[in-house]
């Protein structure tokens, strides 16, 4: 095209010709921070002994169940709770191969290297984490009480543990034995007999569906330890909770244990009814001895948000052994 | 005896000499104004068209999210009336959702739900030859200036909506424009030639620092893991879009679980 000729006074450049069409968005600066953290954080990964732990999401939930729950115990009153910050957890219950590679030993009463480990006090628990962590420079811990339940909820709210979908959630009395029992049965005094000569049992771990957010087994098969000690719930909301402070406290709770004296159980076992198994239902083993441990107890690990990054974290097959 | 023809050539003098290179200059600098101007203007358009296409996938949903969060505050500080950080944290929470609902709420419908900006070659063309002829940068006074602006303007939106129809016809009219025909002395055209070759370079390198301020800009970091992802066959956005619905659904729960208590 042909040059025109210009003519006539020329005054500088004021403004760009066209209008800048970038201004700050803070939904924009929002959904980068959730990349990054998405990125440096994936949803799922395997640790070193062939561990599966997912990413929990920070969120708000509801801890506690509804007066009108079947089955409901005293110390389950309803808050609002904030979980704040991401972590990880176990998707499924720590096996014996995998206790087995960390501490040498089975204490398993079913034995069987997908099963469950069980028959692990607190304390042995704590110190599988401590021994982990050393093996792979990263923190592992027992979840919370909060986060436990947080993750057993999965975000719906729902319970899988009502009677009719335990059987594909869980394992608890009624399924986990060579016929299956009634929870009109178990309500006997000869409950434990009854257990005992059906033969109920633990189960390889994830056989039964994750949850929403691909958590196994968070329904029976094994009690899980939590990191609190055991103690009333707040009546407002909380964020974060870690439960009581470490006491022997005078101060006796709804159902008539006293506040910080043994640590949080949660999810029921193999050998707990439906009920037992309930998302809120809470256990804990006070016997007055510094480190209870009982046959149908194990647990799954933790591990904060901020321990995981992509590329430091060892690989199956990568780390050392424990020495 | 051979007869010769002798061609009578007229010697230019100085200034036309002169002239003729600033002309030449000029002419090259048109070029490339037009390039630029076209490599601003589209870039310009893909990401006001993934702006408008973020908000109507992600931006709501965040806003979603954060009205339910809002209410969820509400009801706490509503069942605690005697906590203050429950009432502080409803405030809060409150301006956050009126900050994303405004801002999610921001942008053209219209263009919300078209694809990604991909203009044709003959679209193309057509805005270089208009930003090469019209730029407002070679105006001769205020009022031909005001003239090209307009002109521009025009041709910048007709270029995003993809009218190539539209931009002939911008072109046709500017060609037969009686506005656009000036004529002077030699010295005035030389001083008028240096000065447009001056701004023209303002204009290049404002266009080089705006499209620096754009590629800088976290619009464009977010656009340019979106066409990576549309490359290997994803679509970042609806993965994000689901992340915040999976939200949305626990945070409703939890409404749903405060109100029936």
């Amino acid at each position: 095209m042909d040059r025109k000729q210009i003519g006539g006074d020329i005054v500088p450049v004021a403004q760009p010709a066209f209008p800048v069409s970038v201004r700050r968005s803070s939904l924009i600066h929002r959904t980068l921070a959730d990349l990054k953290l998405k990125a440096e954080h994936p949803s799922v990964v395997i640790n070193s002994i062939g561990m599966k732990l997912v990413c929990i999401q920070p969120g708000m939930f509801i801890m506690g169940s509804p007066a009108d729950e079947a089955g409901r115990g005293d110390d389950e009153t309803q808050h609002p709770v904030t979980i704040s910050k991401k972590y990880y957890i176990g998707a499924t219950q720590v096996t014996q191969s995998q206790w087995k590679a960390v501490m040498g030993n089975n204490p398993s009463c079913f034995q069987g290297d997908e099963c469950p480990v069980e028959g692990v006090s607190w304390d042995d628990a704590a110190d599988f984490c401590y021994k982990l962590s050393a093996k792979e420079g990263k923190r592992y811990r027992l979840p919370t009480e909060a986060e436990w339940e947080y993750s057993c909820r999965a975000g719906t709210g729902a319970d899988d543990s009502l009677v009719g979908k335990l059987d594909d959630h869980g394992w608890s009395a009624i399924n986990s034995g060579d016929v299956r029992l009634e929870v009109l049965q178990l309500d006997t005094e000869d409950q434990e007999w009854l257990i005992y000569d059906n033969n109920c049992r633990t189960h390889p771990v994830a056989q039964k569906k994750p949850n929403a957010w691909g958590l196994y087994d968070m329904h029976g098969n094994v009690l899980e330890w939590c990191s609190d000690w055991y103690g009333d719930y707040p009546d407002t909301a909380v964020k974060d909770p870690s439960g009581p402070p470490d006491s022997m406290s005078v101060v006796v709770g709804r159902n008539g244990f006293p506040s910080g004296a043994g640590r949080v159980l949660r999810g029921g076992s193999y050998q707990e009814s439906p009920q037992r198994c309930r998302t809120a239902s809470r256990s804990n083993i006070i016997y007055f001895t510094p480190n209870p441990m009982d046959g149908d107890v194990g647990f799954r690990v933790a591990m904060d948000g901020t321990e995981y990054l992509s590329e430091s974290f060892p690989r199956a097959g990568e780390a050392s052994s424990v020495g | 005896m051979p007869s010769h023809s002798r061609e009578i050539v007229r010697k230019l003098n100085p200034e036309e000499e002169e002239l003729d290179r600033q002309l030449v200059e000029l002419a090259k600098l048109e070029n490339q104004i037009g390039d630029r101007e076209l490599e601003l203007s589209t870039l310009q358009a893909q990401l006001e068209q993934f702006r408008s296409r973020y908000m109507s996938v992600v931006g709501r949903r965040y806003a979603e999210l954060d009205r339910i969060e809002a209410k969820i505050a509400q009801l706490l500080a509503l069942k605690n009336p005697d906590n203050a950080d429950a009432r502080q944290q409803a405030q809060f929470r409150r301006e956050a959702a009126e900050e994303s609902t405004r801002e999610a709420g921001c942008f053209d419908n219209t263009t919300s739900n078209q694809g990604r900006f991909t203009p044709t070659g003959e679209l193309k063309n057509l805005f270089r030859m208009i930003a090469k002829a019209m730029h407002p940068d070679l105006a001769a006074d205020e009022a031909d200036r005001a003239n090209r602006s307009k002109a521009m303007t025009a041709a910048n939106k007709a270029y995003r909506e993809g009218d190539e129809e539209g931009l002939r016809r911008i072109l046709a009219n500017w060609d037969s424009s009686p506005d656009n025909v000036v004529g002077n002395d030699i010295a005035s055209r030389l001083v008028r030639a240096i000065r447009s070759i001056h701004r023209v370079r303002q204009r290049l390198a404002a266009i080089a620092e705006e499209t620096r301020q754009l590629r800088a800009g976290e619009l464009f970091v977010l656009y340019e893991q979106c066409e990576k992802s549309n490359a290997q066959g994803q679509d970042l956005l609806a993965d994000i879009a689901s992340d915040i619905n999976d939200r949305i659904e626990a945070a409703k729960n939890a409404e749903r679980t405060l109100l029936e208590n």
